[in-house]
């Protein structure tokens, strides 16, 4: 059993067991298969007013009491992400989609096993431009010998791309 | 004496992004001597000519895009690590 899933946008998203701790990125709850979805975090790193999905997903989480962790001073955000002590502790800035951020922050809590669920990435572009971001962040998780899986149809070890 | 780690040109940024975190994840400092896959795949982002870290990194990259060490075989990149300490 992991600790934490954390849930991407991408096709597998659809087969996450929900079944631990999960968290997801804000444009996920704008989804209406997952309006009511078990997720325990959410999180916000563009403004909500140029993604739709992200505006419908932040009236979700308000109604629901979901908490909105973010960098951004935004007067939706419950929580506050821990940019400068994570950039501290782990003297990086890389960061890019969300996945990254939530990866980054699940580390610095400790979580010891995490489950990445919907990693693929949302399409083509994003994929290729956002993997290295990703797989950093898992490479930093294996140097601390927290345990990590994908899910089993995840692309991002995909050859060829 | 730091350890070197000669890193082959071509090598997908992904996978080296992945290897860099592993660093990371160790405790490992590191400072990059050459631009190659290494600054293009971390230095993206700050679209900056040097990006120096106080951890010692430091990447560089100059306006043709690569600086290839001159010393050893110039096909590769060359990765100066320092044990520091273990996360």
């Amino acid at each position: 059993m992991h600790d934490l899933i954390i849930l991407g946008q991408g096709p597998s998203m659809h087969n996450c067991p929900f079944d631990t701790e999960t968290w997801a990125s804000l444009t996920i709850l704008g989804h209406k298969e997952y309006e009511d979805a078990p997720i325990s975090k959410v999180f916000l790193f563009d403004m909500p007013e140029n993604k739709p999905d992200e505006a419908l997903g932040l009236v979700v989480a308000q109604r629901r009491g979901i908490p909105i962790v973010s960098n951004k001073g935004l007067p939706c955000v419950t929580e506050a992400y821990p940019m400068k002590a994570i950039v501290e502790r782990f003297r990086s800035i890389f960061f890019m989609n969300d996945t990254s951020y939530m990866i980054a922050l699940a580390l610095y809590k400790g979580y010891k096993s995490l489950l990445l669920w919907g990693v693929d990435q949302s399409d083509e572009h994003m994929y290729i431009i956002a993997r290295k971001y990703v797989t950093y962040w898992l490479g930093v998780a294996t140097g601390m010998g927290v345990h990590w899986e994908m899910a089993p149809d995840s692309l991002l070890w995909r050859k060829g791309v | 004496m730091d350890n070197v780690i000669v890193i082959p040109r071509g090598i997908e940024s992904y996978k080296l992004c992945f290897g860099m975190g592993v660093l990371v994840g160790m405790g490992i400092d590191y400072r990059v001597n050459s631009g190659s896959q290494v600054a293009m795949a971390l230095n993206e982002r700050r679209r900056e000519r040097t990006l120096e870290l106080e951890n010692g990194l430091v990447l560089e990259s100059d306006t043709n895009g690569v600086k290839i060490l001159s010393s050893g075989n110039p096909n590769d990149c060359k990765v100066n690590v320092r044990v520091a300490h273990h996360a």
